[in-house]
Order: structure tokens, then sequence, then C-alpha cells
């Protein structure tokens, strides 16, 4: 294993400095200054305990909008594909078969059907949840806080950081690349993280004196935002501080390349957000989790190039990524895996695109994976009522997937509940 | 409590006043109930003591002697200690705002309930049990006064008010200032060529001039609320044809008029056509996109309809195109050939349905007044509804035809506008804070600056995130807008040639009321440059 974050890393002194985390400000005052170490020093110890202390990486590709499983993970030998989708069902001459014949990734993906043929890439099939919700943004809350009953307000990789690496006590365990905003697959008001939209410039203008102006601007400060606002400038500083340390040690050994070209969503810097992500993993920053986002794939209307356009672009950012961590000898430790709100109707409309549909495959990429193929697709030919695929694995599998097996921490206390078990990752070494 | 209603002609900016003189005292009250924090949580500074002391002796100082006799001014400093500690308990009601026939602000609204901590989170997991109200310090609303009202109601409506707005506003009061803002006409946004409109970097400027110099503020403010509800972005939309300035001026010129008007322009806008796949569909094969959104995100809310009644309203509205060229109507055109002619069952009822029907159906439906009610008292007036307020003004807006203005006025004469609740509860969005800024200095040639750091932040104006517009509030702070917030003040600082003296800044951008950071901050600050630097970075500027 290499060098582990560092809980052993960060002093006592750091996390004092840190101690009002995200949104954290009243829970802080409440537990009082002098509280802080003992809570620290015996988070720190049950985290040791429970084995937490590993170097496993998660990063999550959000495909906004709702992917088409049907033109990602393309089944090669189903004659209904042809029948529901009399022009994008073209798409199984060309596809690139993965794990014998039936199934094939569009073909605008040869850097992941490369990977997948070095067993570096597992496919969920068939992922959903009971009583799809046909709205982009319930369903993406709904995926974003585990919670299909959408009770849930936090994410669940937020209640991930707060849950397990909280104690770290600095802002970079949790990071949102490439966004201005933090998601709300991160959110928790008990975990440390940061949202960098793009490196370079991510500093106070003004040099030290401005930093420490804006530092004690943002002291104490009252109101409903106070704590957030307080916490979002400490977190920027610090941030700054880590990205400036980092910046200069960095070169990535990959050609990561935005593609101007795609403007179907203002959420196109996916090559550029992973880029920032291999940086901050590649120079210790301690980042454990990490979020990105490529928008477009609300393919209502003439979907086929448009798509081919997205998955080439992801299909590259993600290769790229998977090759600068293998350069710097870090790919050992680091998952990929996407999500999106839902598919898109197996029948395509009269605009050569699709509506809005339910399951919709799931792609997890890494060295710590154990490729193939994984849950079971659903059937063209037996549909729900609403003309929909039937999901076969519920999406929670994944994440516990992701959290025992990956990351090595208890699934049970960020899902609540235990789902039916998919091993697609390698835990990490005792 | 019986503060009383200043008297105009003494709230003027440069002569101490009432205002003044309450919003300080209401600082070093704060200051006071802050050293008893302090004392609790043993984190005592100096130099913010001794700024407090300062504070309050400014208070002191201001405050003329007949004034100070003034019983209706309370600057004892224990009662407004008193009202620091528990605002929600002292803190000075405001006098009813209209008439009690025209407003249901006098007796049906309960008294708001206490801001959440977390406004963007639903109400779901219970709240830490120590509300951070008892911990941390707050600001003491300026809404004794009118003056403070009017100043509130201006940085609601107008971006931020430039120097002579305010002391117009502070002239004529507060109901004055309201029908002012109310029954203006847009001022209309220079005329673009059609090269220009079709340029979204010139498009972008050219609205972002408008908003900094228009007479008209509130016209851009609402302009700028339906930019963002009835929502369409560029990237989609295409630049081949201005139908993204088409809908600018559309929502300009009906933002304050009728729900149903606005609903049925958005629905054939060229540019929503587009972007929500409206002039693409058909009765034969209706694409679904428009109609979720047209209930979800514009009028019902997500929950209040099913899935198949997307799929009814999908048909129903299917028929429209996007206009030719020889057309020369800025609409979309309308063709039987393509609609749907059958029955659909729609939100209960079936029966043959066209656009009209659809929409009829719609404002009939229960959900959709406290829908567009919510998503403007969020806006405008807190991030947390009053449900009971809510319900009221709903049947009211039913009742009047669906007319905005009346509704406008009723959000704006609420007594939860003006409650202690409702002060620096809603955070600026950056579009907001940078045109706001540029008011205030009265610079008109930061359009283009603020353009080129609008996308740090978040907001490129025609390029939302998604369809469901921008975030609000906590949406909009983080590490990486904080950043790209505070750069923008010392960028546009540094472009800005004749800065405003900074004497008064205090007071006109920032209430007079700070926290005791901020006050020890600008106490220690001199030079005007690096005073608008503090102020305009400061947490209370970011709210509004």
């Amino acid at each position: 294993m290499k060098t582990l974050i560092g809980l052993d890393r960060i002093g006592r002194r750091e996390f004092l400095r840190n101690g009002l985390v995200f949104g954290a400000g009243a829970a802080g005052l409440a537990a009082g200054y002098a509280a802080v170490p003992d809570s620290f020093a015996r988070a720190v110890y049950f985290a040791k305990r429970d084995g937490v202390v590993n170097d496993r990486v998660l990063v999550m590709i959000q495909l906004a909008g709702g992917n088409d499983g049907l033109q990602t993970v393309i089944p090669l030998q189903d004659s209904r594909l042809r029948d529901l989708r009399p022009s994008l069902g073209a798409v199984a001459q060309t596809a690139l078969p993965i794990g014998g014949s039936e199934f094939g990734l569009s073909r605008s993906m040869p850097g992941l059907k490369a990977l997948f043929d070095k067993g570096k890439v597992a496919v969920v099939q068939g992922v959903g949840y009971p009583r799809p919700n046909g709205s982009h943004f319930e369903s993406i809350r709904i995926w974003e806080t585990a919670d299909p009953t959408q009770r849930q307000q936090d994410g669940w990789m937020g209640e991930t950081i707060a849950k397990n690496y909280d104690s770290a006590g600095h802002p970079l365990v949790g990071c949102a690349c490439g966004t201005t905003g933090l998601p709300g697959i991160l959110r928790d008001a008990e975990a440390t993280l940061t949202v960098v939209n793009d490196a370079r410039g991510f500093a106070f203008n003004g040099g030290d004196a401005r930093d420490r102006s804006i530092g004690a601007l943002y002291t104490n400060t009252p109101g409903i935002y106070g704590a957030l606002f307080d916490s979002s400038i400490a977190t920027a500083r610090d941030t700054a501080a880590k990205l400036r340390a980092g910046a200069a040690t960095y070169t990535p050994k990959a050609e990561y390349s935005d593609n101007v070209r795609l403007t179907y969503s203002s959420r196109n810097q996916l090559a550029a957000a992973l880029r920032l992500a291999s940086q901050l993993i590649v120079t210790g920053t301690g980042v454990k989790l990490l979020h990105v986002t490529l928008g477009g794939f609300d393919t209502h209307e003439r979907q086929m190039q448009r798509q081919e356009q997205l998955l080439a672009y992801l299909d590259g950012a993600v290769s790229a990524f998977y090759a600068d961590l293998a350069a710097h000898g870090m790919s050992d430790r680091v998952m990929v895996a996407t999500w999106t709100e839902f598919g898109r109707r197996p029948r395509e409309n009269a605009n050569q695109g699709t509506d809005h549909g339910s399951a919709t495959p799931v792609l997890l990429i890494g060295d710590t994976v154990k490729g193939g193929l994984y849950g079971q697709a659903p059937s063209l030919s037996a549909l729900a009522t609403d003309g929909n695929l039937k999901y076969t694995v519920d999406f929670r599998s994944v994440y516990q997937g992701i959290l025992e097996e990956h990351l090595g921490v208890d699934p049970l206390a960020v899902l609540g509940q235990t789902f039916p078990k998919l091993s697609f990752a390698k835990p990490p070494a005792a | 409590m019986g503060m009383g209603e200043g008297t105009p002609k003494r709230l003027r900016a440069d002569a101490p006043s009432r205002r003044k003189v309450l919003a300080v005292a209401g600082t070093a009250a704060a200051g006071v109930a802050a050293t008893r924090l302090l004392g609790l949580r043993d984190l005592s500074d100096r130099a913010f003591s001794s700024a407090l002391g300062r504070t309050a002796a400014m208070a002191l100082e201001m405050a003329e002697p007949e004034m100070a006799m003034d019983p209706e001014m309370a600057i004892d400093p224990a009662m407004a200690m008193d009202s620091a500690m528990d605002a929600e308990m002292s803190a000075p009601k405001p006098a009813p705002l209209a008439e009690p026939s025209s407003t249901p602000a006098s007796s049906a609204t309960p008294r708001p309930a206490p801001a959440a901590p977390r406004p963007t989170a639903a109400p779901v997991k219970p709240e830490p049990a120590v509300a951070p109200r008892t911990l941390s310090l707050d600001w003491v609303p300026p809404f004794a006064t009118e003056a403070g009202r009017v100043a509130h109601l201006l940085r609601r409506t107008t971006f931020a008010p430039t120097r002579a707005e305010l002391e117009r506003a502070q002239s004529e009061g507060y109901a004055r200032t309201l029908d002012r803002l109310l029954e203006t006409p847009p001022a209309a946004p220079r005329v673009l060529t059609d090269a220009d409109a079709r340029n979204i970097g010139t498009l972008q400027t050219w609205w972002l001039e408008h908003m900094i110099q228009s007479p008209t503020p509130f016209a851009e403010a609402m302009t700028l609320f339906w930019h963002g509800h009835f929502t369409s972005d560029f990237r989609k939309v295409g630049t081949g044809q201005p139908y993204l300035y088409w809908q600018n001026l559309t929502w300009r010129n009906l933002g304050t008029g009728d729900l149903r008007t606005l609903v049925k322009q958005a629905t054939i806008d060229p540019a929503m056509l587009r972007y929500l796949d409206l002039g693409i569909s058909t009765g034969r094969n209706p694409n679904e996109n428009y109609a979720r959104e047209l209930m979800e995100l514009f009028t019902m809310g997500a929950g209040t309809f099913t899935e198949d009644d997307v799929k009814a309203a999908s048909r129903a509205l299917a028929g429209w195109r996007l206009p030719r060229a020889n057309e020369e109507v800025r609409t979309g055109v309308f063709e039987r050939a393509r609609a749907y002619a059958g029955q659909v069952t729609f939100l209960g009822k079936t029966g043959t349905l066209d656009t009209d029907g659809v929409i009829d159906r719609i404002l009939a439906n229960e959900a959709t007044a406290p829908y567009v009610v919510r998503a403007l008292w969020t806006h405008f007036v807190s991030p947390s509804p009053n449900a009971s307020a809510v319900a009221l003004l709903a049947s009211r807006f039913k009742g009047s035809g669906y007319q905005i203005k009346p509704l406008l006025r009723d959000l704006f004469t609420l007594a939860e506008f003006t409650s202690p609740g409702s002060y620096r509860a809603l955070v600026k969005s950056p579009t907001e804070l940078m045109v706001g800024l540029a008011r205030l200095l009265g610079a008109s040639t930061l359009a283009r600056p603020i353009n080129a750091a609008a996308d740090g932040m978040g907001q490129r104006l025609f390029d939302p995130p998604n369809v469901s517009g921008w975030p609000q509030n906590a949406g909009w702070v983080s590490a990486n807008s904080m950043i790209a917030r505070a750069n923008f003040v010392s960028a546009a600082l540094g472009q800005v040639r004749d800065l405003p003296l900074a004497d008064d800044a205090y007071l006109r951008a920032l209430d007079g009321v700070v926290g005791p950071s901020t006050a020890s901050i600008l106490d220690r600050t001199t030079g005007t440059r690096d005073k608008w630097m503090a102020i305009l970075s400061s947490p209370e500027f970011q709210l509004k």
C-alpha cells in the first residue's frame, strides 16, 4: 500500500483550525471548542479500528439528463431493439462486443472497450428502483440521497464522508470538481468537502493580505447563512493553499482535451474536471471522494449523433484519467463509477430521440474493479406498462458494493439497509 | 412596541437620522450580545471589543439630543441587546403597510416560522437540538423605521439602489415607492440588430448594461426571475435566430401582467419551442419534454400530476412549429395537421383539448397558484414560505384571474416581508450581486467584467445549468463561488475610475447593520477603495 491518506498526517492544530467544517457551525458551537479534541481523538480511534484507513479513492461521474442505456450498453441479438427503435437501433451493428456476443459498448467508446477487455470495467445492467420517477430533478435527488422515498436529504457521498472520514478534518476529503456549486450527492452538514471549478485562479487575488482579511471578514458571521459563509471561506483558503502546493508537483501524464464542440450542456468540462481530480489524487491531498458531471444526455431529439459525441467525450476523458493515474502509479486505488438519473424509453419518439425512461446501466472502471457483466439486462419484450424497462438491480446494491468492497466502509451506516450483494470490486488490503 | 414612523424629510442620508442611529445602536447591541456569547465561548478578542466600544460611542454621538429624548427612540442598550438576543420576541413589528381590506398582511398571516438554519434542505431530518440563533449573533433588522423598510424593499427589487433612487424612495416613503416600482412601465432596452441579437456575448452584456442603467430596475429583476423560471439556454436554442432576444423582451413586457398570458407565451415562445422540443412534437408522435416541465417546473410542481397526465398533455399541446423567416411573427405557428384531434384524459377530465385548454386546466388546478406564489416568495421574501400565508396569497392570486402585479403587491406588503426572519434571509445571485455593485458604484462600464466573471460564480445569462433554472440561497455558496465573488470585487474596484466616496457606503450598502467582524475591519480600514473593498466583500453584502 502506498502512502496513506493522512489521518495520521493531519495534526490536531490543523483540525482545530478547520474545525468549523462545512455547514456545521451550529453543531460545532454547540459542542463547544473544548470538546473537539476529545471527539477528534475518538473519531480517529474508531476510524482506525474499523479499518477505514486505506488509500482508496472514489470518483463518481454524473451523466446528467438521463443516459440512454440502450445506446451505451447495446443488446446485440435482440430483434426487439430494431422494432422499438427503427433509426436508433442501428447502433447494434457497429457496437463493440464485450464479454461475449450478447452485448456491446457503443462504437464511440473504444477506450472503455479496451479497458473492459483488460478486466478493468464492470458493467452493471438494469439498475433502477421501484416505481421509477420521470422527473429529472426528483430522480436525481433519489440517486443522490440513495432514497426512493425522498425522505433523506443528505447525499450518500456526503454521508459517507461524514460517517467515515470527517475526523480527518481537512476540506479536501471530498471535492466536487469542475462546478461552481456543491452537488446534492455530496451534501451533508457534517461533511468536510470543497468545490473547485478550475484549479487555475482558485485563490483570493491580492495575495496573503487579501486572503487574511477575507478570513477576518468571515468570522463569526451572524445570520442563517453565517456558518455556511464562514466555513466556505475557511475551506476556500485551505483549498487554495493545498492547490498552490500541489500544482507545482503535478504534471499530467496523459492527454486531457475538452471537447469544445459539445454544445449540449454548460457542463462539458469533464476532461478538465478529471484532470483536476487527478492532480488532487496524485499530489497526496488526502482526497477520498470526488464528483464530476457531464451534462447533455436529455436526448429527446436527434439522439444518435449527440449520444455518440457525448459517449466519445466520456470515453476519451475517462481513458486519459485512467492512463494518467496508471502512469503515476496510483490507478490501483481509484475507482470511477458513472451514474445518471434514469435511462430512456426503449421506443424511440418521432424526433429520432427518446423520452424519459427508467433502468440504465452503471459503469465501474479501475484496477480495483473485477471486470465483467453484472446484473441482468431488462427484457425488451416484457416492458412495464408505461413502456419503460423493468429494473433488475436496485441502484443501492451498486452503492453498497462501492462502499463495502472498494472503500472498505460500512455500507449500512450510509444506506440504512442491506441490499443484494454485487461483488464487482476488490477489497482494499487489510 | 410603538416605534414611530420617521418623517421623510428627516431621513436624509446627509444628516444623522433615526435610521442611522437605530442601526448603529443595533450594531452596538449586537456587540453587547456578542461579548456575552464570546464570554461563554472564551473567544474574547481585544480588537473586536474596542471596535464595539467605538461603535456604541458613535451611536450616542449621532443621536441628536431631541431625538435621544424622544420616547420612541429605543437606544437603551439593554433593550436593544434583548432584541439582539431574542429578535423575534422584541424586535419591533412594522406598522401595517396597507389597508386591511386590500391586504392579507394585517390579520390573516401568522408570525413566520423561524428561518430554517439550513434553508436548502427539505425539513425531514430533525434539525440540531440547539438552534444557531441562540448561539450566534443576529443582525438587528432596521425594520423599526420606514427608512429601513424602504431600503430593504429596494435591495430586494432593484439589485441595489443607486444613491438617487435611495434618496428619492426615502423621501417618498414605502407605500409610494412600492406603487412606483409596480406601476412604472418597463423602460425598453436598446434595440439590437439581428446580428447582435444572435451573438450570445453581445446579448449578455446588452442585458447586463440595461440592468445597471435602466430607470426601472424592478422590471429587470422580474425579467431575471422569469428567465430563471421559464428558462431556456442558448446551447440548445442556438444562435441562428434571435430567439433568446425575443424571449427576453417577452419576459420584460409580460412579467407583471397575468399568468395565463405569460404561460401561453412561454409555451409558444420560439426559444422555448426549441429548448423543450414542443416545436417538433406532433399529435401522432408527441414529445413529452415540454409537457412535463410545464407542469413540474413552470406551474404545478412535482408530485401533483401523473405520468399519464404528461402523455396526455404532450398530445394536446402538439401542433406548434417554429416560425419561418417570411412569417414575421415572434411566436410559434400552429398547424392543425400536426395537432392531435382525439380526446385525452388530462388532470382527471376527458375531452378534446388544445393548448389554451391545457393551460386553462392547469390554471384551474389547485396546485398552480401556491406553486407560483412559493416561487416568488422564495425569490423575493424568504427561503421558508409560511404555509397559511401562501394559501391566502394563492387564493387571492387565483381569484384575481392570476394577475401578477397584485400578487407582488401582496408579497411586498406582507408582514413577513419586513419581519426579522426575512432580514438578510436570501443570498444574492451572482447577477444580483454584481449588478447591484455596479449600481451602487454608479459604474455603468462594468457589464463586460460582470459577464466575464459570471461563469466562475455559476450564473451566465441565457445559460442556466438545467431546465429548473438556477439554484437559490445556500446553492450559491461554496468555497469556489466565495473566491469568485471576492475576486470580482477586487477586479471591479480596479476598473472603476471615479469611485464614489465611501463615507456613507456603510449605511447605503449595508444598512449600517453589520456583524462584529465586519465592524472591526471597517473600523480599521481607511481609504475609499479599501473601504469599498471591505464593504462589497463582506458577508452582509452577499445577502439581499
